[in-house]
């Protein structure tokens, strides 16, 4: 109950946010992109933390989504129509590449998706007729800021809930046994190569989505900007920080993520000595080293140590 | 607390912290008096591959700034007083999403009067979208290529002629060899251009000089590759599979030094070898040492210009930075700062319909580029000459084209060792 209610205030404030404050475009500029980051990691986590199927190439998907939107809007289709189009599209490329790249387990398959995200880099470099080739597609307008907020939130909203659904349910156990043992998994009856292929596909389709919100934004798309390696990295450094294979970890990860870059690219010392990627590589080092379970893994140790300190108190009175 | 509920506090947590972490004060302004500085921003690739050219450009600024700020400022008519400059540098990355966000940055959050443009063409082209979506003035010196300002937008403008009219350049000074006999006839030219707009526009002049001039020239092998390469063998082998006799490729600065390198360890050899753009900077001297002799390069400005406005440039530049060389990296930023304060003073105001209406009208004699004259074109692009020039030995470079500009002969066909 107390979450609900919890989760309702907060949902609440993020969406009269713009009623009360609408001058305030910078910070809803900020705000899009931590919905915007929080959608694209959390589609992420479906695959590599749910699943445990690491992947550095999913930067394909989003980059599927954004040409769709841009490609769709100069064709004249609505904006809004544009966004579930590309969410088809990319997962439908899931689909071909899906089945050939979860043959191969573990590094293997991180290896294969660099890979996959690189080809599909260079289709999109080379197909000039369709994709412009490195000149790329600019759309012609965006849509008013509060409206791309809103559009956002929805699509965050859309893809945490869906995510929650899916982790709570048979398919996510199952996504769960593969991720803890694949072997074990298909002794108790899970298809595994199926249950990954839908994971991906699941998880595709969304990040094809976000693709759609971010053609919108940027305005401008182009198989380096979109493709790019940098962009899958950043989609697996989000749901690290924050606690891979969690429902909030990713969406804690991108807030992080966005904070800590806008903080730190207008820092003009850390900007100087380009100390601002130092320390995002700090950051992850440490999770990695200290507490793999991320940021909300800090969280829950300091609430049981407080918790059991508490009990210790009572105890001893 | 249950596991989910604690997570979930920690995300809203953290959502408030970035909320306030990025909020900041609105910019004061002074509205009679008028704003006690004008705000001018740029994103540069200061770290990432464009890192070498992206100091160019934060030192040409921050020079262009120095130098309005010693004299007053930028003299505004509505206010009647001179009002310093301040200028935002930030640092993309070399990469057009984060340097998108930084423009996007710089209009909402510092409030700039005006952009600066960034270096390079795909940086540019992703840039130019926010100064199209806040109606804020700009002006670049490191996007050429013609794509970025075929698409309509009214407040961007750029100091760097087309990359078509680049390969022009060169044709002209090609049919002059000819007719000299200094080079054959029809040139057999092997081009391979970076996968850019930038490099579509060079294969799209040569080609358009070629369906217009075919008895000088026919392309015998035409073909791309990806920008910031690191083994260019494969290409270059396709090259020496052709009876090409001259050698056409653009590229950045750090592809030329790579693909040079492998070019002599190929043995290969051509009666012309061009990179485009590329061809005198120092960088690639140092590199490359005695193997970038003869090679012909068509650039925005050169050093050697004999122009008394180059000369004073060079020494203030000397001046103020003894260890960085005056190249075009230099000059063109240097003179995409004057271009948008001499716009600001022929507003009379930081105004940006008024700044973009000066822009578009602007006509400077006195500048140091190539033809001494910045005016617009209806699209926002430059037209201006470009100057040919030649590595020779000793690390002399020449200017060889225009004749109004040149300060030596080209030494041609290239001599085979």
């Amino acid at each position: 109950m107390y979450r609900l209610i919890a989760l309702g205030v907060v949902v609440l404030g993020f969406l009269i946010f713009p009623i009360v404050a609408p001058h305030a475009e910078y910070e809803l500029d900020v705000l899009f992109l931590m919905f915007l980051y929080g959608a694209m990691a959390t589609s992420w986590n479906v695959l590599g933390g749910f699943t445990g199927q690491v992947s550095f190439g999913h930067a394909a998907f989003l980059g599927i989504g954004a040409y769709a939107t841009a490609l769709l809007a100069a064709a004249g289709w609505p904006l809004w129509a544009t966004f579930p189009a590309g969410g088809l599209l990319a997962a439908l490329y899931s689909l071909l590449i899906g089945p050939p790249a979860f043959r191969l387990r573990g590094p293997y398959f991180a290896i294969a998706t660099i890979g996959i995200g690189e080809a599909t880099r260079l289709i999109a470099l080379n197909w000039s007729s369709l994709t412009g080739g490195a000149s790329g597609v600019t759309l012609s307008a965006a849509p008013p800021v509060t409206v791309q907020y809103y559009v956002s939130l929805g699509i965050c909203a859309a893809t945490v809930g869906a995510a929650a659904w899916i982790k709570r349910s048979r398919f996510g156990y199952a996504l769960a046994a593969v991720r803890s043992d694949p072997d074990a998994a298909e002794t108790l009856g899970v298809n595994t190569t199926i249950a990954k292929t839908q994971a991906l596909f699941i998880s595709a389709f969304m990040l094809g989505v976000a693709g759609g919100a971010y053609a919108m934004h940027y305005l401008y798309v182009s198989p380096d900007s979109t493709f790019g390696f940098s962009t899958s990295i950043s989609l697996v450094i989000m749901p690290i920080i924050g606690g891979i294979g969690t429902i909030f970890g990713p969406l804690l990860g991108a807030a992080i993520f966005t904070a800590l870059r806008e903080q730190l690219e207008a820092n003009p010392f850390l900007a100087k000595y380009s100390l601002d990627l130092s320390v995002f590589g700090l950051l992850l080092c440490g999770i990695v080293l200290f507490e793999p379970r991320g940021l909300l893994g800090i969280f829950d140790r300091l609430i049981r140590r407080g918790a059991s300190r508490t009990r210790k108190d009572s105890v001893r009175e | 607390m249950k596991t989910s509920t604690r997570h979930l506090a920690a995300a809203l947590c953290a959502a408030a912290f970035s909320l306030c972490a990025v909020a900041a004060p609105l910019r004061p302004t002074a509205a009679d008096n008028g704003p006690d500085e004008i705000v001018v921003g740029a994103a540069l690739p200061l770290t990432g591959e464009e890192s070498r050219i992206g100091g160019f450009y934060k030192a040409a600024y921050e020079l262009a700034v120095k130098e309005i700020n010693d004299l007053g400022g930028v003299e505004l008519r509505v206010y009647h007083r001179k009002i310093p400059v301040k200028l935002i540098i930030y640092d993309d990355k070399t990469d057009p999403a984060t340097s998108r966000n930084l423009y996007e940055r710089l209009a909402v959050q510092d409030h700039v009067d005006a952009f600066l443009g960034g270096y390079s063409t795909e940086l540019v082209q992703a840039q130019t979208v926010v100064p199209q979506a806040h109606q804020i003035p700009y002006v670049n010196g490191g996007g050429a290529a013609t794509e970025i300002y075929h698409r309509g937008f009214k407040t961007v403008f750029g100091v760097l002629s087309s990359i078509e009219n680049l390969a022009y350049s060169e044709c002209d000074f090609i049919e002059q060899m000819q007719a000299q006999g200094k080079l054959p006839k029809p040139l057999k030219m092997a081009v391979v251009w970076e996968n850019t707009s930038h490099g579509k526009d060079f294969v799209a002049g040569l080609s358009a000089r070629t369906k217009q001039k075919p008895q000088n020239y026919k392309i015998v092998l035409n073909e791309a590759f990806d920008l910031h390469g690191k083994d260019f063998t494969p290409l270059l082998q396709k090259v020496k599979a052709t009876d090409a006799n001259a050698f056409m490729s653009d590229a950045h600065l750090d592809d030329y030094i790579t693909m040079q390198r492998q070019y002599r360890q190929a043995g290969l050899h051509h009666a012309y070898v061009t990179y485009g753009a590329r061809g005198p900077e120092k960088a690639a001297r140092d590199a490359l040492g005695d193997s970038v002799n003869y090679i012909f390069a068509a650039t925005w400005w050169n050093s050697q210009i004999p122009n008394a406005a180059v000369r004073a440039f060079d020494d203030k530049w000397a001046k103020a930075y003894p260890k960085i060389p005056q190249e075009w990296y230099a000059a063109l930023p240097y003179e995409t700062a004057r271009t948008l304060f001499i716009a600001m003073t022929e507003a009379g105001s930081v105004d940006k319909v008024k700044v973009t209406e000066a822009l578009r009208h602007i006509d400077i004699r006195d500048t140091i580029i190539p033809g001494g004259h910045i005016r617009f074109e209806a699209d926002g692009q430059m037209v201006a000459p470009f100057v040919v020039t030649e590595n020779l030995p000793g690390g002399k470079v020449v200017i060889v084209y225009p004749k109004s500009e040149s300060t030596g002969s080209a030494v041609l066909p290239v001599p085979s060792n």
